[in-house]
């Protein structure tokens, strides 16, 4: 069932995409870099130990694991608890071991029977998304979906509350510190991915590859990938080289340097920035004998100096990179019947100037030629037989994705896609009407705020009073428009924050979806410089040497509690307002866009969940709350 | 039998710390159910597996049923006295849970 194991072949470089993420498709940085490898001749293996460990968890048996593990907590926390009540212990840390007794005892006592009816029903769950008929069906999708988030917060329940989710996990109270993270990965008790990557460790280094990439690329997948890295770097060989990569540790590159129990702790080096040419560097360092001071963009512990950063050099243009390959990836194991690939057409954005923004921090703008992203499309739809595209480019050009279309077209290459987009007036009729027949099922909007001083603050580049024009167009053109809007931007007051609320909900007739989230100050966004000099905030602060952002306190406007507040009025009104969608069930991007796919936007613009199927559901599941139940949340839009 | 409260204490650190112990060989015990596909590994660890097994008996026996031994001996000696401090601790709880600040020190009560 899972790609990872004894049977696989060995090679010398083993590309490991560690927990967690969302584990709907091959993560971008794993096909595009087993392909890179590969066509420079270097035989590599990629290992997604992501789905590897919701396949696993989403068992009988791994729910048995569970509940033995919950008991095992329960019966320690009653003697710790009589002891911490004993000695008068009123701590933060007492508390938090008694809400996790609390919560396990809930499922131990009076709601004993879910673990039994989840292990019942999780076999079944889990063969909704292998099969086409009952997927493209929501009463059985969103059962499956159901079952699975609450087989999620069982198996979470050890580690209480920290808590597993398919697009997140979360360890509140951790700090986000070198110091943390050392203790959270060596600790049984709190780390819920330790014995699944324990045992994946051994069939990993077995052969001793001469090089094993972990790959990180989020916040969620932190704990998970330095979880594992920590057990290579403990068991391998001396021959075994273990490097930690993606866009993460740029962001964090200084602490790296600054704290040399990161690297004895970790791994042998750390690749700062896009993978492909520096990995290529150091796989032939390594098989070369060559120092590791020429791989360029590499953190590595120098004997007598301690931690360095080598040198920098630009990434392969991507027009020079490889194809992706997705051959060793277990495509039949990933959460929806069929796989939509993650590419992109350019990389940085073409704009810069947003504010509140750093998702392009350290990424050099490119685009790559339409003659390119075909070949690959048609590569990968011959190869694989994939039809689905997801493009991660941060703002999709509409003259380039015009000519993408209109060549599709003329080559007859039955594709659908879909991808970011910025309201830019360059998205005309004609052309947004081009890209709908070439298969451009939905646009993910940047809208952002519907009050004009806040998008005047977020220096978004785009007319505010003409954007709902286009969004018009690109709706009579057939496509889905989803917008992405935030709260809590530095100085927005609850009363602007509602014209958001209001630009969402009295406009339903052109904006066929959202995913909201609340404002977070990124340590490299453009704001954190000026935010203190326009008054908007009076104390930032970097306490989290880890975190890529800042604490900080606004001056004025609305707190960061008051945004959250805000954002789920949102939640509730727009769900009453678009009358509990489709959409809104469906959770993820990728699978509205399948559904819009197979389905059309009229039947997910029409489509009403049955009333007593709903109920159904929330008897089920009882104790859970309905709306923690995924009725009427979009949870993976909930990020920015 | 005469026990200060510092004594009292004492003792069930050492019983909270033979549970600790024993949740962890148990937790340990679990790991087994990862490695059904992993034969040579599985082989190897299996006198592990015997020797946690021994372990927690040996915790059990020697370390936490001494403790409880002693102290429900030492509760029955002083039952008056242990059931008005339950009185006290359940009036407490009663308290801490009406009060709006108490989930984060929140502890169970009865044990």
């Amino acid at each position: 069932m899972v790609a990872s194991g004894p049977e696989r072949a060995e090679s010398r470089v083993r590309l490991v995409f560690p927990p967690q993420w969302v584990p709907l498709n091959p993560h971008f940085s794993l096909s595009a870099l087993t392909g890179h490898l590969r066509g420079v001749g270097i035989a590599v293996d990629p290992w997604d130990l992501n789905v590897a460990f919701y396949r696993r968890l989403f068992t009988p048996g791994y729910l048995d694991y569970s509940l033995a593990r919950a008991q095992n907590t329960h019966e320690f926390l009653q003697a710790r608890l009589t002891l911490g009540r004993v000695s008068g212990d009123r701590s933060r840390e007492m508390g938090r071991l008694a809400t996790r007794y609390f919560e396990i005892d809930k499922y131990l006592t009076t709601h004993r029977e879910v673990w039994e009816q989840i292990r019942r029903e999780i076999p079944d769950a889990v063969r909704v998304f292998d099969d086409r008929d009952r997927f493209y069906d929501p009463v059985h999708l969103v059962r499956a979906w159901v079952t699975l988030d609450k087989a999620l917060e069982l198996v979470s329940l050890p580690h209480h509350p920290s808590r597993l989710r398919l697009n997140d996990f979360s360890a509140p109270g951790l700090p986000l510190t070198v110091d943390g993270l050392v203790r959270f990965t060596g600790d049984a008790a709190e780390n819920p991915f330790l014995a699944f990557l324990t045992s994946q460790v051994r069939p990993l280094l077995r052969g001793e590859p001469r090089l094993i990439g972990v790959s990180i690329n989020s916040h969620s997948q932190l704990f998970g990938g330095l979880t594992l890295a920590r057990l290579l770097r403990r068991y391998k060989t001396p021959r075994t080289h273990v490097t930690l990569g993606g866009n993460y540790f740029l962001r964090v590159r200084q602490t790296l340097l600054d704290r040399p129990i990161f690297l004895e702790t970790f791994a042998d080096s750390v690749l700062m920035g896009e993978g492909e040419a520096s990995m290529t560097a150091l796989f032939q360092a390594l098989e070369a004998g060559r120092p590791l001071e020429t791989v360029p963009n590499l953190v590595f512990s120098d004997e007598n100096a301690g931690p360095r950063f080598t040198f920098p050099q630009k990434p392969v243009p991507l027009a020079e990179r490889r194809l992706p390959d997705l051959d060793g990836l277990p495509l039949k194991d990933y959460f929806t019947p069929e796989i939509v690939l993650v590419t992109r057409a350019s990389k940085g954005c073409s704009w810069q100037r947003c504010t509140f923004c750093d998702t392009d921090y350290g990424i050099q703008p490119d685009v790559r030629p339409v003659e390119s992203v075909l070949a690959e499309v048609e590569h990968v739809r011959s190869r694989w037989g994939i039809e689905n595209f997801e493009f991660i480019d941060e703002s999709m050009d509409p003259a380039w994705l015009e000519e993408f279309s209109r060549r599709l077209q003329e080559r007859g290459t039955t594709v659908h896609f879909f991808g970011n987009g910025r309201t830019e007036k360059a998205f005309t009729p004609e052309r947004l009407e081009q890209m709908a027949r070439a298969g451009l099922t939905m646009i993910l909007w940047g809208i952002e705020s519907g009050c004009e001083r806040i998008m005047d603050l977020i220096q978004k580049g785009v007319d505010f009073h003409a954007r709902l024009d286009i969004l018009r167009a690109a709706r009579q053109a057939g496509l889905w428009n989803f917008a992405f809007i935030f709260f809590g931007f530095p100085s927005e007051t609850e009363e602007e924050a509602l014209q958001t609320i209001r630009l969402i909900r009295d406009n339903r007739d052109i904006i066929n979806a959202y995913g909201r989230s609340v404002f977070t100050l990124g340590k490299h966004s453009r704001i954190r410089g000026s935010a203190r000099r326009l008054g908007l905030v009076d104390l930032i602060e970097d306490d989290q040497e880890f975190a890529t952002t800042l604490s900080y306190r606004v001056t004025h406007g609305m707190s960061r509690e008051e945004a959250l507040r805000v954002a789920d009025r949102c939640r509730l009104e727009c769900a009453e307002a678009f009358g509990e969608p489709l959409w809104m069930l469906l959770r993820h991007r990728e699978v509205i866009h399948l559904y819009l796919k197979e389905k059309g936007r009229g039947f997910m613009e029409g489509y009403r969940f049955p009333p007593e199927e709903r109920q159904r559901l929330q008897e089920l599941f009882e104790p859970t709350p309905p709306e923690q139940l995924g009725l009427g949340l979009l949870s993976s839009a909930d990020s920015p | 039998m005469e026990l200060t409260p510092q004594q009292v204490q004492e003792k069930l650190e050492k019983f909270v710390h033979g549970a600790e112990k024993v949740r962890e060989l148990k937790d340990y015990l679990l790991t087994f159910r990862f490695l059904d596909n992993h034969e040579d590994w599985l082989k190897e660890e299996l006198a592990r597996h015997d020797e946690a097994i021994e372990e927690i008996g040996r915790i059990y026996q020697e370390e936490m049923v001494p403790l409880v031994q002693e102290m429900a001996a030492y509760l029955e000696e002083h039952k008056a006295d242990f059931e008005t401090l339950v009185e006290q601790a359940e009036l407490e709880e009663l308290e801490s849970v009406a009060s709006p600040e108490a989930f984060d020190d929140a502890v169970p009560a009865g044990l």
